[in-house]
């Protein structure tokens, strides 16, 4: 199982490249304004590669001015001898038709799995019997991949992979992915159930404008708890959270469905912010591969 | 300011949920309309819009598209799951052709997959991208016109001017949602699936309705410690509702159509918005911007989304007061008013109750 550590900074970035992890990933993949500078995307690329690690760049979904500064970082990356991308944007994926040697992933605001939901309640029949509650269970279930003409129009785009959550109740629909010849990473710690472009953090701490903002995220998160719903999430930035457990067993599954890549995001989410705590983390994880 | 040239009128796009209500949008002036037709074999698996908001039967649909093609309007129908597997694919193939030979003009689609579907079925329907495709920028338009498209519904969140550059840009029907919940959050990445589960109708504030949980209070805790409570807050509260008077701007951006949102709202509502915004385009297209100045002053003070149980006098209070403008500030912070976020909560169960 190969372990890819995900950082927004290049101070996390050098942490996690003195990691055990085998993979680095660099970028935002969920805020436009916390896309890297071009100076810090070519530090983040040549130090991955000194170090020997395998280099993935993570871009968000995207406003004008965001695709703007992300034609300039693919023509960077394709320059600088290419990479896999993890594309966030409809609009990134259209940049990337002309690049040789820059390799498109589907991010997670490409990859559409119900199952993310934080409810437990999977269909609006109040009593729906148990046939019917396997159908419905079957589609809940599954991803936006799990269809085959989805799969093969993004494989004539050039996507080699994709990324998806940790939901084992999913892992069954992920073999029929990585099966059909698309490899997948699956993200440990969170999983996003709501993203704004319309910053909740921001709003929350009285930021002005997206152009200025502080960006308390890179170190802040809020716990959220909804009384009457009797539900806690985490709020960061602007991405609403449930946190998961990963545990050995999950792990094994994993490995048997065919995926052979785990995403670990450093930062605040997953309090995994050093080199140390990194190596911690992958060896809870792997410890039973 | 000059007659507008009425080939740059942005067209009005009205929901429906039933054939009373599509004869009563037209009548007030729809350029447009939209629905979702209830699909055999699907209606326990809901996702973001129940069965509720659809049209029940193939026939009623049929009756929808004779009136509106009588008076010269056209009929989009929105398939647009936010995902398809292989074991749903039968299934849609009939609804497609179904809805095809029921007069269908247009389908809005919210998943490559089914695009590639819709393709093969049929060529003889005009292409949507939903807003499910989150289309917030000129590459991912140019995307998607590439994908076979013909008119793109962009993201809730793209903001004016970039509609504006939209539409320079790329030579596509561009739509933009102009009225009615502007969610809080990205559509298609937003899993709290407000429409889906009866307990949560029941959770709060005792109104029998649907609720949004991103408008609940909730109580904010700063990083994980549960002891530092900050407070109670709306605080994934970023609903819009109006942009009336972003009107002349909506015009002058090249935008192609002007999308009333509200399925699942009663006809009352469907009818009164869709006249509201016919109004005020019919001033503005004879340059009049003085009377649609005038106009809308009026409007503000007494123009009261139904049901007029409502706990705002007007839209004035609803929305102005409030900063719900689709084209206001990314990170603008009405909840800070305390009571308007509790009578913001009430108004959006009270808006949604779908009516018997």
């Amino acid at each position: 199982m190969k372990f890819t550590a995900h950082a927004e900074t290049i101070t996390a970035f050098r942490e996690a490249l003195a990691s055990g992890c085998t993979g680095v990933r660099f970028g935002s993949e969920f805020c436009e304004w916390k896309t890297p500078s071009q100076q810090h995307l070519k530090q983040a690329y040549e130090e991955a590669k000194d170090a020997g690690k395998d280099f993935t760049y993570v871009s968000p979904i995207l406003s004008n001015p965001g695709i703007e500064k992300m034609v300039e970082h693919l023509n960077f990356l394709g320059e600088l001898g290419g990479a896999d991308v993890v594309v966030g944007d409809l609009g990134t994926l259209n940049l990337l038709q002309g690049h040789e040697g820059v390799k498109p992933r589907l991010g997670r605001p490409r990859v559409y799995i119900p199952a993310r939901s934080p409810w437990s309640q999977i269909t609006r029949m109040p009593d729906p019997g148990f046939f019917a509650r396997r159908r419905v269970e079957k589609l809940f279930y599954q991803t936006s991949l799990n269809y085959v003409r989805s799969l093969d129009y993004y494989r004539s785009l050039g996507v080699v992979g994709a990324d998806v959550d940790w939901i084992p109740k999913c892992f069954p629909s992920y073999k029929k992915v990585t099966r059909n010849g698309l490899n997948l990473a699956v993200h440990s710690h969170a999983i996003p159930i709501a993203v704004t472009m319309r910053c909740h953090t921001a709003r929350f701490l009285g930021e002005e404008e997206p152009a200025h903002c502080s960006k308390p995220c890179l170190t802040k998160v809020f716990k959220i708890k909804q009384k009457e719903l009797d539900k806690t999430f985490t709020l960061h930035g602007n991405v609403v959270y449930r946190l998961v457990d990963s545990t050995l067993r999950d792990m094994r599954q994993l490995r048997r469905m065919g995926v052979d890549e785990v995403i670990i995001p450093m930062g605040p989410v997953s309090n995994l912010n050093t080199t140390e705590e990194l190596d911690e983390a992958v060896a809870t994880l792997s410890g039973g591969v | 300011m000059d007659a507008v040239d009425e080939t740059v009128v942005p067209k009005i796009l009205a929901p429906i949920r039933a054939y009373t209500g599509a004869v009563r949008v037209v009548d007030a002036g729809a350029d447009e309309i939209y629905c979702g037709v209830r699909t055999p074999g699907m209606e326990d698996f809901e996702l973001y819009r129940g069965a509720s908001t659809e049209i029940p039967t193939y026939d009623e649909f049929h009756k929808v598209t004779e009136y509106a093609h009588s008076h010269g309007v056209k009929v989009l129908v929105t398939i647009n799951q936010p995902f398809l597997i292989d074991s749903m694919e039968k299934a849609m193939v009939k609804h497609i052709r179904r809805c095809v030979e029921a007069g269908a003009d247009s389908f809005i689609i919210g998943d490559l997959g089914m695009l590639q579907l819709v393709k093969e079925v049929t060529d003889d329907v005009g292409l949507c991208a939903s807003t499910y495709l989150s289309a917030t920028n000129r590459e991912a338009v140019r995307f998607l016109k590439r994908a076979g498209f013909s008119r793109v519904v962009l993201e809730r969140h793209v903001p004016l001017e970039q509609i504006a550059e939209i539409t320079r840009d790329v030579d596509v029907e561009v739509e933009a949602f102009v009225h009615g919940s502007g969610c809080s959050n990205i559509n298609v990445n937003c899993y709290f699936y407000h429409y889906k589960f009866p307990s949560m109708d029941q959770a709060y504030l005792g109104i029998d309705g649907i609720k949004f949980p991103c408008s609940l209070p909730y109580d904010v805790y700063e990083g994980d410690d549960e002891g530092a409570k900050l407070g109670t807050y709306p605080i994934l509260d970023a609903y819009t509702f109006c942009s009336l008077c972003k009107l002349p701007a909506l015009i002058r951006s090249g935008v192609y159509g002007l999308k009333i949102e509200g399925r699942g709202i009663n006809e009352e509502y469907q009818a009164s918005t869709t006249k509201l915004y016919r109004d005020a385009l019919d001033t503005l297209r004879q340059g009049d911007e003085e009377s649609f100045q005038r106009m809308l002053g009026d409007i503000k003070e007494s123009f009261v989304p139904l049901p007029q149980t409502l706990p705002m006098n007007n839209l004035q209070e609803l929305c102005c007061e409030q900063g719900r403008c689709y084209y206001a500030p990314k990170f603008h912070a009405p909840y800070k008013e305390k009571l308007a976020w509790q009578a913001w909560t009430k108004l959006q169960c009270k808006l949604l109750v779908v009516q018997p």
